[in-house]
């Protein structure tokens, strides 16, 4: 153990000489803006070409878009791929209702219970510690639980209470999954209010519950915005709990459709890449509006 | 009429005693300061009266009415917090217009209530600011505001000048004196620090262990302790305490109870202490006459620090003999540097005699006929 | 109002709000905890009654500890076991090589880095669904990824369809998703470091490496163990891409755990011995949670 530490410390010094070294070279001809600005580009490329190439493809016909060699820059842009996906498949139309009905419903369900579950562990009093010991390891482990875990047991369960295959068995199924999620983004908040406060609001009127909606929930509201985000990409993005616990247009979400849209004979590539472009574009777009918070989010409780 | 009235109020946390058998009446209009170290159950029995703790056992009441099982916010009463507890998501206006705005007061009242609220308290231009751009003293002032502007029955503080300098404490303690006596409103203050205790208080409530040891008003705790304690938790520099016994029966010298290293005379002690038990007498630095050459029945000591503080000078000093030591103040013309030997005397009547086992005061029960020999130095 | 008059007429409201004070901590906490109680004690419950039971086309069966004993002795589970753990390795050292790297890059003086790392954000809010079509879509017969490896290879490469190389054409998109996860999380804590401690640190004579070791290493230490617990369990829930894009195969060379796990209950059907696998699962999963717990600093 302590030689393997060892040796792990001299790859890294090796590296970082070398890196160093590499450093000084470009330093001593000037190249370091120029070689960390390509790489940055490079980045920058990778990251965004294939989404271009779907959101590209999505205007294309099929022979343009599957063109050997692939053309990177096509002439004969078209959007009939878009009316020509709901003519095709009319279901789209469900599956974009169920994605956005099970999409709020969860999230609405996963944040007030997450956010109130929060604050009561995090500012009350519990037998054996639970608050203080225990339900950080709790959300840990349903953090970290493969969903798929859980998610074959549901299956039977769901089938006997009749939940499969509606849109709130999987709302409910994914508000469970993103409770944990919400307690662990909203902790850090819940523990840095000064009990005092609260105080203050019953004193100055309000039910302790009163103070809850209307002192505390305004203080957190940075963290339930967040929590908000991520619980309400999580769910739009989902495809095990939605591939497994729906079977038709009833409740079945965006994400299965596309996971399932492939025919026997060929993948309708042109519209394909319409679906994938409907499914990207809210959380893109919704990406886009918040990438501050976003960003936070993201390095939130990794950074304090 | 608002009276304050706690009736056997005990505290537990657990096994833990919080505040044990309280019971004190606060008058109608009366300022009554709970004053006592750290951990000594003052905040809790105040938190007792806000309905933000429970009592364990016995009844709080205000004006008869028990209050015990009130939800806090029917109580009507306001408190001021030490951490001052301001929304930080409301400005200056909305902070004190809050308990208004939970009551259901429409806003051109409001606006007219905290306008006049922000006038009384001088902080009239600040009510469209942001809290976190106040200094520490207005901050102050709007957790008060806050406090006043539904002109509660009770109005309770808890330390809430703990966080600011010397200078703005001073001035921040006579507002709150002020304040206090215009709107005669019956009010609660718990605090750490018996000069600001002294100079607020109608009357103060010693604290000590979860227990009250002595009610009284500033003058009775200061010149009458009760205890041990209070004698030397009252007054700064604290008063000297000495484990002392009679050298004999009925003997007027005293000597250090354990071994006898040093000793003095005191006329007149009390007659309870008539045999050679040992007891604790205990002095203010200012009772002590301090003498430059010997004079019968003073203790011999050296100096071992001088501290001069302009009219008067403040010695630390050791009794010949014993490593105790005590602290002596002095004119500022007697001439004495680390290291002199200096002569102590004591007079009873400015000296306090305590039960050497439990604290208790034990009080002359006869005028002694020839109680004032030595004076000392009292202002 | 007053205070008497309070109590004439409120008694009831008074200690009914009372109750309501008195369990607001387990009227706010115990909502949820009957949610995750639902939804992971119960299935988890379940699923230890279904682990003794064998489901075929007669019904099911009970058969004790008959499907744990098969589970153990036959080689498909450890096989996806393997694959997972593969598929972790690798994707998980490139996320966290690469993000780190791309992170002190993009630390030091780079034009339009708040752009850079607005864009870094692309890929994760992406649907893992739509990734691996995105890929599916650049891995194409004669497509982007054929062209642009042409100089090197004969023909276009069949990315997905030969065993030796499907896994790995899995581990890129999961590369091209998560990696800037990494390079965010790093990131934010290279910037984290005052400057004025690296200047007190180039007064002390360090030079750029000593100051690597000495000044930025401490800062992000924590932060790269919370990345590689993340994508840890981020790669062992891998489920969506190996789904559209291979379904475990070909010849089972991408069967990872949750993809045997599905077929074993849904294809044929075997919920006791899927349930049996997922409880074996469960298992590794707590271990790593509770090993990273308790070694790692990093509070969750």
């Amino acid at each position: 153990m302590a030689t393997d530490t060892q040796l792990n410390r001299d790859i890294g010094r090796t590296l970082l000489a070398g890196v160093e070294r590499i450093h000084e070279t470009l330093d001593s001809y000037g190249l370091v803006p120029t070689v960390t600005n390509g790489i940055a580009l490079l980045f920058v490329v990778w990251t965004l070409f294939p989404v271009y190439w779907m959101v590209s493809g999505s205007l294309r016909t099929r022979s343009d878009l599957l063109a050997t060699p692939p053309k990177l820059v096509s002439t004969a842009l078209t959007v009939g791929n878009y009316p020509e996906l709901f003519v095709q498949r009319p279901a789209f139309y469900e599956f974009l209702f169920n994605s956005a009905v099970v999409t709020v419903g969860s999230t609405a369900l996963a944040v007030l219970l997450g956010t109130a579950a929060t604050y009561g562990f995090v500012n009350y009093e519990f037998p054996y510690n639970l608050g203080r010991f225990h339900l950080p390891f709790l959300v840990l482990t349903t953090r970290f639980l493969p969903p798929i875990v859980t998610v074959i047991p549901l299956y039977v369960i769901f089938d006997t209470a009749g939940l499969l295959n509606t849109r709130l068995g999987l709302m409910l199924a994914y508000a469970a999954f993103n409770i944990p999620f919400v307690v662990w983004m909203l902790k850090g908040f819940f523990a840095e209010l000064p009990d005092s406060i609260v105080e203050a609001a019953v004193l100055d009127g309000h039910t302790e519950l009163g103070a809850f909606f209307k002192i505390v929930l305004p203080m957190v509201r940075p963290g339930l915005i967040a929590a908000t985000i991520f619980t309400v990409i999580n769910a739009w993005n989902e495809l095990l709990f939605a591939v497994i616990l729906t079977s038709n247009t009833n409740a079945q979400t965006l994400p299965v459709a596309l996971a399932t849209f492939k025919t026997a004979y060929a993948i309708q590539w042109e519209l394909l890449t319409v679906a994938g472009t409907i499914a990207m574009a809210p959380v893109l777009l919704f990406a886009f509006l918040v990438r501050e918070k976003l960003l936070r989010g993201f390095t939130m409780g990794a950074v304090r | 009429m608002v009276r304050v009235r706690y009736d056997d109020v005990t505290k537990r946390y657990g096994n833990e005693i919080g505040a044990k058998d309280i019971d004190i009446t606060i008058d109608d209009g009366e300022f009554a300061v709970l004053l006592g170290p750290s951990g000594c159950g003052k905040t809790t029995t105040l938190r007792c009266l806000a309905g933000l703790t429970d009592p364990t056992e016995g009844e709080i009441r205000i004006d008869g009415t028990d209050i015990t099982d009130k939800h806090p916010k029917n109580r009507d009463i306001a408190m001021v917090f030490q951490e001052l507890a301001l929304y930080p998501h409301m400005d200056v206006a909305a902070n004190i217009g809050y308990p208004l705005k939970v009551e259901g007061v429409d806003k051109a009242t409001r606006r007219e209530r905290v306008e006049e609220v922000a006038e009384t308290l001088d902080i009239g231009e600040l009510l469209d600011r942001e809290t976190d751009e106040l200094s520490g003293g207005q901050r102050q002032r709007v957790a008060i505001g806050r406090a006043i502007i539904r002109r509660p029955s009770v109005f309770l503080m808890d330390e809430p000048l703990a966080s600011l300098d010397a200078k703005l404490k001073v001035e921040m303690r006579n507002e709150i004196k002020k304040l206090q006596r215009e709107l005669g409103i019956t009010t609660l203050y718990v605090t750490h620090d018996q000069e600001e205790a002294m100079t607020l208080g109608d009357t103060l409530i010693v604290m000590n262990d979860g227990t009250v040891q002595q009610v009284g008003t500033p003058t009775e705790v200061y010149h009458d302790p009760a205890n041990q304690f209070v004698a030397g938790f009252i007054g700064s520099p604290s008063m000297n305490f000495l484990q002392v016994r009679r050298e004999a029966v009925g003997s007027q010298r005293v000597v250090a109870a354990d071994d006898a290293t040093f000793s003095f005379s005191v006329t007149g002690l009390p007659t309870a202490v008539d045999d050679t038990e040992p007891f604790v007498l205990g002095v203010r630095p200012q009772y002590f006459s301090v003498h430059q050459s010997p004079v019968d029945g003073a203790a011999k000591a050296e100096v071992t620090v001088t501290e001069p503080m302009g009219d008067e000078q403040l010695l630390t000093v050791q009794l010949a003999g014993d490593s105790k030591e005590l602290a002596v103040r002095a004119p500022f013309d007697v001439a004495v540097s680390r290291g002199d030997t200096i002569w102590l005397g004591v007079s009873a009547d400015s000296a306090y005699v305590f039960n050497a086992e439990t604290g208790a005061r034990i009080r002359q029960t006869e005028a002694s006929p020839d109680a004032a020999v030595p004076t000392g130095s009292r202002p | 109002m007053s205070l008497q008059s309070n109590t004439a007429v409120g008694g009831h409201y008074e200690s009914a709000l009372l109750w309501v004070e008195d369990h607001l901590r387990w009227i706010l906490t115990l909502p949820a905890l009957a949610v995750l109680a639902a939804f992971f004690v119960y299935p988890v419950g379940r699923a230890l009654v279904l682990s003794l039971y064998q489901f075929d086309t007669a019904g099911r069966h009970f058969v004790g500890l008959g499907n744990y004993v098969a589970i153990l002795t036959a080689g498909a589970f450890w096989q996806s076991l393997w694959i997972t753990a593969k598929f972790m390795f690798f994707a998980v050292s490139f996320e966290v090589g690469l993000g780190i790297a791309i992170a002190f890059v993009l630390n030091s003086k780079v034009r339009f880095r708040g752009l850079v790392q607005t864009i870094g954000l692309v890929p994760l809010v992406i649907s893992p669904t739509v990734v691996a079509l995105l890929w599916q879509l650049l891995y194409q017969n004669g497509g982007v990824l054929d062209s642009l490896v042409a100089p090197l290879t004969n023909g276009p490469v069949p990315w997905l369809s030969d065993p030796s190389i499907a896994l790995y054409a899995l581990v890129l998109p999961d590369v091209w998703q998560m990696t800037p996860l990494v390079t965010l999380i790093v990131l934010a804590g290279l910037q984290s470091v005052p400057d004025h401690v690296q200047e007190a640190a180039m007064m002390d004579g360090a030079g750029r490496m000593r100051r690597l070791i000495d000044v930025t290493l401490p800062y992000i230490k924590e932060l790269i163990v919370l990345v590689l617990i993340l994508r840890i369990v981020g790669t062992m829930r891998v489920f969506a891409k190996v789904f559209v894009l291979t379904r475990g195969g070909p010849a089972k060379s991408t069967e990872v755990i949750s993809m045997a796990m599905y077929r074993e209950a849904f294809s044929y059907g075997n919920y006791g011995r899927a349930s049996t696998m997922a409880l074996l699962l469960l298992l590794i999963a707590l271990a790593i949670t509770y090993a990273f717990a308790t070694v790692s600093e990093v509070e969750f």
